[in-house]
């Protein structure tokens, strides 16, 4: 029979005592066992691999975000700091000098000051500027008179393509390109006078039109339009590796180079 | 040849429309031998007549690279027009005109428009490769407080600085530079000659050993260009003096572009000594309109954490 002097019951307290211990006990330890095995190492790799530690007091870096100046700040500095600290802030100040408590940060695009502890916030644009210059129109005019200028008939225009703006449909030009080659063998043909008629400034106008409207839609017109006296004398359009020369025969023809365009 | 570089035929006569109407005035003002009395007359006509959307391309054309009061009216006229060309107009001479006072015009003008409208314009200038243009940019989006646009300024920062050198798709080194080209000098750069009869608009090809033509489109005779086909179109326009202009007068016009410009092995082999700088101006110009934009918005100055993440990203 259960007595209260019966040392093996046990009072109720005494259950409880016991439950909690069985609870409570292997709760702390796995709470142990995770921190130190499982979330710190967690915790640990998520910290800065740089040291941003004031002197002697790193406990109190881990517990508290740091804030940092950037000198010079640019997006790679962000990133840079992006891939140590998650989340990350970056608070940066006109401030230059290190903080008497600061350390240096030396990362791999722009030094960093540590200037006090707290939270690192980022902000690229505090060393955007406030204003920005205003050029008086003269100057401006002097900046642009001085920028080099092409001419149409220089070697430095040697191909339209090179500008930002240029508009031609060059595929559809050039899957043009084999139906009209027939077009200008034909007007080759028509052109056997073409050495004649070349001696006049009519006849030149003629001979620049034919082939210019043989060439339209066919290949780049750039240098077969503006220059047809030039390749009169060169006896030779570079047409974007397309050459076409004046034969012997007083046949335009397209001419296979050793590259074997043509 | 492709559509890009060609108007359609309705909007060809347009041209021809503008082009005729400015004929007319110029013919009107020869008897005015006073340059002043000359410049007035024809703000004048400009301001008398009527024009419309369709008139915007030869209007900017002609007008954009007169004098002051002129290109002022030219940003009322556009102002008036409430057309998303007439905005990309506007836009483009908010950033490049060279008076302040056009360009704050330009940008009054602008506050009423939709912001898609000039956006694009406003951010390709802050990449241009004249400093000054990214900077006039900048100014425009924060006078207009396009906050829309921080996105893709927080992207832009990114960016290299446009006069960098940087690697062709074939290996070769290029530079993107300013250039500028004689307008009257080098019509058949820009423009495909007139080899029929039936082109629309044409205009004569000047020689360098004659004055200029009084009339110049639709001019007859002599090797015709066609205004109808452009390979080329200027970014802006500027008049400078010529020293040696021969019997062209002294103010000439200059038309100025962009062009990628392959470098010599020796300048390639000297950048690769040379490490890039991270501080440009159009970077500069970035950052300004990021942080006006943004104080605009939020007292704290702080970013957010989606700017964060955009400026970290890869």
């Amino acid at each position: 029979m259960l007595t209260p002097d019966n040392p093996q019951l046990s009072s109720p307290t005494d259950r409880s005592v016991r439950i909690a211990a069985a609870v409570l006990l292997p709760t702390v330890f796995g709470f142990f066992v995770v921190r130190h095995i499982w979330v710190l190492p967690e915790v640990n790799r998520e910290r800065p691999t740089v040291s941003v530690g004031l002197p002697g007091d790193t406990n109190h870096i881990e517990n508290q975000t740091p804030v940092v100046a950037v000198e010079q700040p640019t997006p790679q500095v962000v990133q840079t700091i992006e891939l140590t600290h998650r989340p990350v802030f970056l608070r940066v100040s006109q401030t230059t000098s290190v903080d008497a408590a600061g350390a240096t940060l030396a990362l791999s695009h722009a030094p960093l000051e540590v200037t006090d502890v707290g939270r690192i916030v980022a902000d690229p644009l505090a060393f955007a500027p406030r204003s920005l210059p205003e050029r008086e129109p003269q100057v401006l005019h002097k900046e642009l008179a001085d920028a080099a200028e092409l001419n149409l008939y220089g070697d430095e225009l040697d191909s339209k393509r090179r500008f930002n703006n240029f508009k031609l449909d060059v595929t559809a030009e050039h899957e043009k390109f084999a139906a009209k080659q027939k077009k200008v063998s034909q007007l080759a043909t028509r052109g056997e006078l073409a050495r004649r008629r070349a001696r006049t400034e009519r006849g030149r106008r003629d001979i620049q039109a034919e082939i210019s409207a043989a060439l339209y839609g066919t290949a780049d017109p750039f240098r077969a339009s503006f220059q047809p006296l030039k390749w009169w004398m060169n006896g030779r359009i570079d047409l974007q590796g397309l050459p076409l020369a004046m034969g012997d025969d007083c046949r335009w023809q397209w001419v296979t180079t050793a590259a074997g365009n043509g | 040849m492709g559509d890009d570089c060609r108007i359609d035929s309705s909007q060809a006569e347009e041209l021809q429309s503008v082009s005729a109407t400015f004929q007319m005035f110029r013919r009107n003002l020869l008897k005015l031998s006073d340059p002043v009395a000359k410049e007035a007359a024809l703000l004048k006509a400009v301001k008398d007549q009527r024009w419309h959307y369709r008139h915007i391309p030869g209007l900017m054309q002609v007008l954009s690279a007169e004098k002051e009061p002129l290109r002022l009216e030219l940003v009322r006229i556009l102002a008036k027009i409430r057309y998303p060309q007439s905005t990309s107009a506007l836009a483009r001479i908010a950033v490049f005109d060279l008076s302040a006072d056009v360009r704050a015009q330009a940008v009054d003008a602008l506050q009423k428009r939709q912001p898609e409208h000039y956006r694009d314009k406003l951010l390709s200038g802050l990449r241009y490769v004249w400093p000054p243009a990214a900077d006039n940019a900048a100014r425009a989006l924060v006078s207009l407080d396009d906050r829309d646009a921080y996105e893709q300024l927080v992207e832009m920062v990114r960016e290299p600085d446009p006069l960098a050198p940087f690697q062709t798709a074939d290996s070769h080194w290029a530079k993107n530079e300013l250039v500028r080209v004689n307008h009257m000098q080098n019509c058949l750069l820009c423009h495909a000659p007139a080899v029929t009869s039936n082109a629309r608009v044409t205009g004569a090809v000047p020689s360098p050993y004659d004055p200029l033509p009084r009339v110049y489109y639709n001019s007859p005779g002599g090797f015709l260009t066609r205004a109808d086909v452009t390979y080329l179109r200027q970014d802006f326009s500027v008049v400078h003096a010529v020293e040696e202009h021969g019997p062209w007068p002294e103010q000439q016009r200059f038309d100025y572009f962009v062009r990628e410009r392959q470098l010599t092995e020796q300048e390639a082999a000297e950048l690769s000594q040379h490490a890039s700088s991270e501080v440009y101006p159009q970077r500069a110009a970035v950052l300004f309109a990021m942080r006006m934009l943004r104080t605009n918005e939020s007292d704290d100055g702080r970013p957010s954490s989606n700017e964060l993440l955009l400026l970290s990203a890869d």
